[in-house]
């Protein structure tokens, strides 16, 4: 039974007593509460979003998740430093965080980012031997399994040709799904409940153990006696309009910090933790990720299979990794150029169009900071080497669809129009400037690092704050690197690692 | 066009036909989600359904007056619901279209007041300036909106039909 108060009906200061606060019900929160409640600690969550259950999900249309589960609706963007694109990050504000919105795609972390861990980080424990108990409870739990090649969609087989021709193969893809028939709406909710975020699967087991939830509670602070955490600070989001109303404060013995890569430095500001160290905030990674269209002879109407069903990491070495995506018909008209009878000719051809996306394993090249209002104010300054990449894999892409036998390629490219095969040939791809490409993301990673050294991280192997005891950090933000494939498993098996080392730790004090 | 409202029913990526009629509230806003904290101007709405209007034309004309309307008010939900940083850069670009797309055709402005043939030349050139990027913007939200009318996301060839009504997902399904 969900045993959630919601901060939108509640009157007055909230005051909450617990053993262990946990901040953030996304892919980390929702594991270390369900963890932790088993072993019996007393847990309460603290969301800023509402609390959305998943057959309300089930009804709404995309725009309607984005302007009441995205944050920001949807527009959150980075502040591009020189030559770089300005990138579009898209991440969940409610109850389930990110988890509730992403395509389910599980990989596990690649083996050469652990020895990069260990090798460069000195993070020795993290061996792909040690951490296979921990990808084992959570792939059981979310239900983790390959998705079989009759669910791909025509567009994902037409790549998928393509790339035979051009000597490569694609693999299924792995996804926490049970009962998918292939909606191809992931992103904005399944209507028949089959993506196994964890929604339907670590917090129900939270809650039926007794732990609260708390939403529409915004975490400003960590509260902090004699080195150590012991609370939590913030308003209930019960003001005008929904804004910040009355006093939000918590008294617990241990705090733990899950509100993803961008609160999560964010809310170490305010508190004044991790100045020494100059590494909160910094790091920042985001996988990049570029989307190319093509338009075929056929009808591909790809919204029939699954949303991503296939990957390839052919490119691997080179920081590229293939996924095979979809969107909504009426987004990717959007993204047909043109105005009026010219735009609508364009958009007519939204059957005929495949789409196959592409991330970069990227740099740290961004800084999260404090902004003026509730949001922080993020940079990203994209390298030298990921301009290349960027570049590479709109070409690797692009190659692939003409060898499938497209008519035309639409390269994500600001105010770019399509190209056909002899048009694509003289077209000079490699000095198009990063920043006129149109580029997202949905993993952003690593601005409070875990490391060795107080004085080059964040946090030690635990997820355990080096400046304040009994404060933890188990989301996203830990990661040294980023992994160059989606990181919610990742996610996941690191907040199940941190939890198991948590649930028999004393307390201090 | 007009589409069977039983093909169309209860696909998760389009109104409902009791939302189009009228018969359940504008949005069914579940418990506990983002509220209006904000509007954009009358001014920048008129301005951008007039860009929507020369967007979504077509040699037989304007798009139905209705569905202006209703991409109206879902626009002005939207971006009431985001953040005031939001509704700033739209209401900027809003505003740069307004005062510099009649200038690339000779006329003058606001652009809202122009001919519907006038606007979508002045949207063209505009959309081929370095202002671009402006346009491209206002334009993904209109169309996210836009084509979740039925008979616009049918317009474009969109066949999916929707499960049906007792196959939707409830909590008591869930294994």
């Amino acid at each position: 039974m969900s045993t959630t108060t919601h901060g939108r009906n509640h009157a007055g200061d909230l005051n909450v007593e617990c053993d262990v606060a946990i901040v953030g019900t996304g892919a980390s929160g929702a594991v270390i509460a369900k963890h932790l409640r088993e072993a019996g600690h007393d847990v309460a969550m603290f969301e800023e979003g509402g609390h959305i259950r998943s057959e309300e999900f089930a009804r709404m249309r995309p725009s309607e998740t984005m302007r009441h589960a995205w944050r920001e609706t949807g527009l959150t963007a980075t502040v591009p430093i020189g030559d770089s694109p300005l990138i579009n990050v898209m991440m969940g504000r409610c109850v389930g965080g990110s988890s509730a919105m992403t395509g389910g795609v599980c990989f596990r972390t690649p083996d050469h980012v652990l020895a990069e861990w260990r090798d460069l980080h000195g993070l020795a424990e993290f061996t792909p031997e040690a951490m296979e108990p921990y990808y084992e409870d959570v792939e059981r739990t979310v239900h983790v399994s390959d998705v079989p090649p009759e669910m791909r969609s025509r567009s994902t087989q037409l790549f998928a040709e393509g790339a035979r021709k051009l000597g490569y193969e694609m693999q299924n893809m792995r996804r926490n799904t049970h009962g998918c028939v292939g909606w191809s709406t992931c992103n904005f909710g399944c209507p028949q409940g089959a993506k196994m975020n964890v929604q339907m699967t670590y917090l129900p087991s939270a809650f039926n153990g007794g732990a609260r939830v708390y939403s529409d509670c915004l975490v400003e602070r960590v509260i902090v006696e004699g080195g150590r955490a012991v609370g939590i600070q913030g308003r209930v989001l019960n003001g005008r309009n929904g804004g910040p109303g009355t006093r939000l404060t918590v008294r617990a013995r241990r705090v733990v910090l899950a509100a993803s890569a961008y609160f999560t430095p964010l809310i170490l500001m305010r508190s004044g933790i991790g100045r020494a160290s100059r590494q909160v905030g910094r790091n920042l990674t985001l996988h990049p990720a570029f989307r190319v269209m093509a338009r075929f002879e056929e009808r591909v109407e790809g919204w029939r299979g699954s949303l991503q069903s296939a990957f390839s990491s052919h490119y691997e070495s080179e920081g590229i990794q293939l996924n095979s995506v979809f969107t909504p018909a009426g987004i990717l008209a959007a993204t047909m150029p043109g105005i009026g009878p010219v735009h609508q000719k364009r958009a007519a051809d939204v059957p005929h169009l495949a789409i196959f996306g592409a991330n970069l394993h990227d740099a740290a090249g961004g800084i999260v900071r404090r902004g003026f209002g509730r949001e922080p104010f993020v940079t990203y300054r994209m390298s030298g080497h990921d301009r290349q990449m960027a570049r590479r894999a709109l070409q690797i892409c692009a190659d692939t669809f003409f060898a499938a036998g497209a008519k035309e390629v639409f390269l994500p490219i600001l105010g770019a129009d399509g190209m056909t095969a002899d048009q694509y040939r003289t077209f000079d791809l490699a000095g198009v400037k990063a920043g006129r490409l149109e580029c997202t993301s949905q993993h952003p990673l690593g601005t409070c690092r875990m490391g060795t050294d107080p004085a080059h991280s964040v946090v030690d192997s635990t997820g355990r704050t080096w400046d304040v005891d009994e404060l933890f950090i188990a989301d996203g933000s830990v990661f040294p690197t980023s992994l160059g494939v989606n990181p919610q498993l990742s996610i996941m098996t690191m907040a199940t690692r941190i939890a198991w080392k948590l649930r028999e730790r004393p307390y201090a004090g | 066009m007009s589409v069977d409202p039983k093909h169309v029913e209860h696909h998760p990526l389009v109104a409902s036909s009791a939302l189009l009629s009228g018969k359940t509230r504008p949005l069914p806003s579940p418990v506990g989600t983002l509220a209006i904290s904000g509007a954009l101007g009358n001014g920048t709405l008129d301005t951008l359904m007039s860009v929507a209007e020369a967007l979504f034309s077509t040699s037989a004309g304007a798009p139905p007056a209705e569905r202006i309307a209703w991409l109206r008010g879902e626009l002005k939900d939207f971006m009431g619901r985001g953040t005031f940083t939001g509704r700033t850069l739209f209401t900027v670009a809003a505003l740069v279209i307004s005062l510099v797309a009649p200038l690339r055709v000779g006329s003058l402005p606001p652009f809202r007041r122009m001919p519907l043939g006038k606007r979508v030349q002045a949207l063209a050139l505009f959309e081929a300036s370095k202002l671009s990027p402006l346009l491209i913007a206002v334009r993904a939200i209109l169309c996210l909106l836009y084509y979740e009318h039925p008979d616009s996301v049918h317009a474009l060839g969109f066949d999916a039909t929707g499960p049906e009504a007792g196959k939707l997902y409830e909590p008591t399904a869930a294994a």
